[in-house]
């Protein structure tokens, strides 16, 4: 070890503590200091009062802005191949609208998310919050809104979510596709009763994709479609097409009685960053420091709920809480991302916030060489395979 | 830090816990970085106590830009060079002049006295010139980088790693010569 080191050593562990006469002092002198300087302090605080509490339910919307990548993200999927129409897809590639329930993991427990699908528009709820995203994807465009407060936020959604979005409407229609392109890959997994309705079930395993389709036996259309991806399904279910959709329901103006919060907030790009930012609240503000025991989008939306929470609990102006929840989604946007152009690692169980030696999480693109490694800490490394942690 | 920013925000917005909550986050680190300045306990207490109070002022109008920690620091080293040309010529109590306490005394300055590591420091940091102890000091305690340290001091990045190293150099050079736990402490100089 080196002598300066072992100075510097030397006084780190020579410390002082304030004593308790200083802290009288100093809290008693904050505390009078900010009476004699009230008025002052007035001027600053009523308009931000008045503002947040004009628009403190918005956190609603912060919350969802969270979850939006994780939604919207989990059908990008390319499954490639073209249609050869069979008795089974025909309605699928004819109908003009969708609607059908997806969930993310558990299905039991897992949040449903109830979409309206009329061309390139997209009406979408969700189980566990009320609020409302209405997404244009010839626009890029996104209305949030939140019926409790009457508030609308829009935000852009270039890019990955967009893109994803599209693969998973376009999703049903690739899978019958599949099955009618590459009968050999297709498994028949005969008959189940699903809602009282009589279904013939497949099982398409290909390096893409893995999935079940259950099609209603009389009708020969899909009524549910389970994907399974990693250690994950995500289910689509109640599947209809040409449900007729009001064209109020799929705008993206501002409703009547609702107040547009204006933001340039924008969810085009995912980057390492807002992953790593991603971790970086998941630890602080939701799990006491601690990176979480899992990684994944349905980790992350059980999460919601709490977010909303502890947004609320923390008083942020709007603007401040809807960018946390963009920060924490946009993260998880890449990670969903990541999961279709790249592999990923996650080794952050008991790992605490700011452990400079702990490898977090590491990743690759296609065949890069070399691996970028999260730490504990927060940097970021690149890393050779036999560097990598076990 | 996000809790620092949050903190940053409630105080803009008049919320006085979020001061109280500063200084108890930082107030030992900003003790000993000013009584490591000025090597007077008593100083040292005053000139964080009048950071703190004079922080209020900028309430509903204060911009974090780097670390909170690093910006007290700075305001803690100001306000101790500040002092050190005047005021402690006037006062000059140090740490070696303030009595022990009796037994069972329970103060924490009391206790800091009676703390022979940093008495033997104090004594060392003394013998360097003010603006070298100011550049180790910010260093090591207050984790400030070179080139903020150079801005605050208003002079070159490599004026300032020159003083550093003479600051290391000298510190060790002291504590070597009188004290035998520095030799403990320092076994590849003393071999």
């Amino acid at each position: 070890m080196r002598p300066d080191k072992n100075v510097t050593d030397y006084m780190k562990s020579v410390k002082l503590k304030a004593s308790a006469k200083l802290d009288n002092r100093v809290h008693s002198g904050i505390d009078r200091a900010l009476a004699g300087s009230q008025q002052t302090l007035k001027v600053h605080m009523e308009p931000n009062r008045r503002r947040i509490l004009m628009k403190s339910p918005i956190t609603r919307i912060a919350a969802v802005a969270a979850v939006i990548a994780i939604a919207v993200t989990a059908g990008t999927l390319m499954l490639g191949g073209k249609p050869a129409f069979a008795k089974v897809i025909k309605p699928i590639l004819q109908a003009r609208t969708f609607v059908f329930d997806f969930v993310i993991g558990d299905e039991a427990k897992g949040t449903v998310i109830h979409d309206v699908v009329a061309g390139p528009r997209i009406r979408r709820t969700f189980s566990n919050m009320p609020t409302v995203l209405v997404l244009d994807l010839d626009s890029g465009k996104m209305l949030t809104l939140d019926p409790g407060s009457k508030t609308a936020v829009t935000m852009g959604i270039q890019g990955p979510l967009v893109e994803g979005t599209r693969s998973l409407m376009k999703l049903v229609q690739d899978i019958v596709t599949q099955i009618a392109d590459h009968p050999d890959q297709v498994q028949d997994l005969g008959r189940r009763e699903i809602d009282g309705v009589s279904t013939v079930g497949f099982l398409v395993n290909n390096p893409n994709v893995k999935l079940s389709i259950w099609a209603d036996a009389a009708k020969a259309t899909p009524v549910r479609i389970e994907l399974y991806e990693r250690q994950s399904v995500t289910v689509l279910k109640n599947i209809e097409f040409d449900v007729p959709v009001d064209d109020s329901l799929i705008s993206t103006d501002v409703p009547a009685g609702y107040t547009l919060q204006k933001t340039d907030l924008s969810m085009g790009d995912f980057t390492e960053r807002d992953f790593v930012e991603s971790l970086r609240i998941w630890a602080q503000l939701l799990n006491n420091g601690a990176f979480p025991d899992t990684l994944s989008g349905e980790a992350m939306m059980k999460e919601v709920p709490q977010f909303a929470d502890k947004l609320r609990g923390l008083n942020l102006p709007a603007e401040e809480g809807v960018k946390l929840g963009v920060n924490f989604g946009k993260g998880f946007g890449f990670l969903e991302v990541l999961g279709h152009q790249g592999e990923w690692h996650y080794g952050g169980k008991g790992v605490t916030l700011g452990d400079a030696k702990a490898a977090v999480f590491w990743y690759r693109r296609g065949d890069a060489k070399t691996y970028r490694v999260i730490y504990g800490d927060l940097h970021v490394e690149d890393v050779d395979l036999d560097r990598l942690p076990k | 830090m996000l809790d620092d920013k949050l903190l940053i925000w409630q105080f803009n917005r008049g919320r006085v816990e979020a001061l109280h909550r500063i200084y108890e986050k930082y107030k030992h680190d900003l003790v000993t970085l000013a009584a490591s300045l000025l090597t007077d306990l008593a100083l040292a207490e005053d000139i964080v106590h009048d950071v703190f109070i004079g922080f209020v002022q900028s309430s509903g109008k204060f911009q974090l830009t780097g670390s909170l920690k690093g910006y007290l620091a700075t305001c803690v080293a100001n306000a101790a060079r500040n002092c050190n040309k005047a005021e402690r010529r006037r006062r000059h109590v140090t740490l070696d002049d303030v009595d022990p306490p009796g037994p069972g005394a329970n103060n924490p300055v009391s206790q800091v006295v009676l703390d022979e590591d940093f008495r033997r420091l104090s004594r060392a940091l003394d013998q360097l010139p003010y603006e070298q102890r100011e550049v180790l000091v910010l260093r090591v305690y207050a984790g400030m980088t070179f080139a903020a340290i150079a801005a605050q001091q208003d002079v070159s990045l490599y004026t300032v790693q020159g003083r550093y190293r003479y600051a290391l150099d000298k510190i060790r050079s002291l504590m070597m010569q009188t004290e035998p736990r520095t030799v403990r402490l320092f076994p590849e100089v003393s071999a």
